[in-house]
């Protein structure tokens, strides 16, 4: 399982690379401007690496899904299914290895959020103050709002699983269309169809299930909605596989 | 043994595979035969279980194919497949990591004969050298079957020769090895048993020496007499 892990990190290496390397560059930017004390230059960079960060972590996911495409649909897919490894080893090699890169990506660019954040409160003190009265203010307008540290962190844990669940729903629709709908006319929308349709239900199913309970805080929503995700994405990491085992051709 | 019991197999409204039964014993070095689009590409990719059937089985030692029977089964495809980011050296190295009967040094004597240099990336190879370096890698293997579809595409005759070797050399009383090939005459010096298919369906499957006997045919003549009535009519 790890030499699958290794190989499957191994081919979304270049893209991890490439999204460091753009990070390293705006961070840089990020600095210059800081200490020029050009404010232009840090609200530029702080933007783009807000977008870059958001961006990075769902590109992870679309990447994982090409791959997972190609290996079903090119002669390269040989070298993963010609192996004595089943299809819940080869899926669950690619859900490891892409679910550890989604959440070690927003580890990593909260982190650097964290510190871009520091940095810009040590230069700026009166920021300090202004983020203050934000708090306050947001906090008198929706009192259920709690901004501490450790409610964000949990918020970002609670949308990196959620993300983890779409990257796995996107899994099995194309798993769908490069197994049951091949050869189908028609087959590529009806798989797009079926990631929509999973995507709604998912959504409507996880919101009666939060709904039908009282939390004594917003920290153990959070947690409840990260434990659906992650329960639901083990589900379709199962019927995926299921479906590759009994109906992939390669 | 490695059986296909009225294996069928369709791609949309085509039928490659139309009930084909056929038995292969350890022992043999089997010779698959057919035109373009007679079916044997279809009949190996399911005995690797790369492809799924639609009606019948395969069995090997009576068992279904799955990743178990792939452990013994080492399965070469006419298409280069290696990741293209590989280097040789690396696709030797994915081999060792992925199966047990994978012989390293088998491997690096098979890349010297086939004038290999490891350090050569896959991207960079010509069709004559990716030819070479999906047999090298796959005989590298101790299998108990090989299947070879197309080991003698784009090579020269000099590697040829020595993948002919190759096989030769890997073939043994408790191994399986197929090759299918349109050089009818160079796979009759290898082979002691031909296999006939014709539009996704079993034509014969003879011993050779049996088959010259009776019909006084060579396999090339034999070749000739079940497709060259196709070609006439055409």
């Amino acid at each position: 399982m790890l030499k699958l892990i290794g190989y499957e990190f191994r081919k979304t290496w270049f893209a991890k690379v490439i999204l460091l390397c753009i990070t390293a560059l705006l961070e840089l930017v990020f600095v210059i401007g800081l200490l020029t004390s050009d404010e232009s230059t840090i609200a530029l960079s702080a933007m783009l690496l807000a977008l870059v960060a958001t961006g990075g972590v769902m590109a992870m996911g679309l990447i994982s899904v090409t791959i997972l495409h190609r290996d079903m649909n090119t002669r390269q897919g040989y070298m993963l299914f010609m192996t004595p490894n089943s299809c819940y080893k080869i899926l669950g090699a690619k859900v490891l290895e892409n679910g550890l890169t989604i959440l070690v990506t927003g580890a990593f660019f909260a982190l650097l959020g964290a510190l871009d954040i520091t940095l810009l409160f040590g230069h700026y003190k009166m920021i300090d103050r202004m983020w203050e009265l934000l708090t306050s203010f947001m906090t008198k307008m929706v009192p259920q709002l709690n901004l501490q540290g450790h409610v964000i962190f949990l918020f970002l844990i609670s949308s990196l699983c959620s993300w983890v669940l779409t990257v796995l729903t996107a899994f099995f629709a194309d798993v769908m269309a490069s197994s049951v709908l091949r050869g189908k006319r028609g087959g590529g929308f009806v798989a797009f169809l079926i990631f929509i349709v999973l995507n709604v239900l998912i959504a409507w199913g996880s919101r009666q299930l939060t709904d039908a309970r009282i939390f004594p805080g917003v920290e153990s929503m959070f947690i409840w909605t990260s434990v659906i995700d992650l329960a639901l994405a083990a589900l379709m990491y199962w019927v995926t596989a299921l479906v590759m085992e009994r109906r992939l051709s390669v | 043994m490695l059986e296909s019991r009225e294996i069928t197999m369709k791609f949309g409204p085509v039928t490659a595979l139309d009930h084909v039964s056929l038995k292969l014993e350890p022992g043999h070095i089997y010779a698959m035969l057919g035109p373009n689009g007679s079916g044997k590409t279809t009949w190996m990719k399911l005995a690797t279980g790369l492809l799924k059937p639609a009606e019948g089985e395969m069995l090997w030692n009576g068992a279904p194919v799955g990743v178990e029977s792939r452990r013994e089964i080492a399965y070469m495809s006419t298409e280069p497949y290696f990741y293209s980011w590989m280097s040789i050296r690396q696709v030797g190295k994915y081999y060792q990591d992925f199966f047990r009967d994978y012989d390293p040094a088998r491997f690096d004597a098979l890349l010297a004969r086939m004038e290999l240099d490891p350090a050569l990336k896959v991207k960079n190879l010509s069709s004559g050298m990716m030819a070479k370096l999906k047999v090298a890698v796959t005989l590298s293997r101790r299998a108990r079957v090989w299947l070879l579809d197309e080991p003698f595409n784009g090579i020269d005759l000099i590697a040829r020769d020595a993948i002919a070797q190759s096989i030769i050399e890997s073939a043994g009383e408790d191994r399986i090895i197929v090759l299918s090939s349109h050089l009818v005459e160079e796979m009759e010096a290898i082979a002691d048993w031909a296999v006939f298919i014709r539009k996704g369906v079993l034509v014969e499957s003879c011993d050779l020496e049996e088959m010259r006997q009776r019909t006084s045919q060579s396999m090339a003549d034999r070749y000739r007499s079940i497709y060259g009535a196709e070609k006439e009519v055409i």
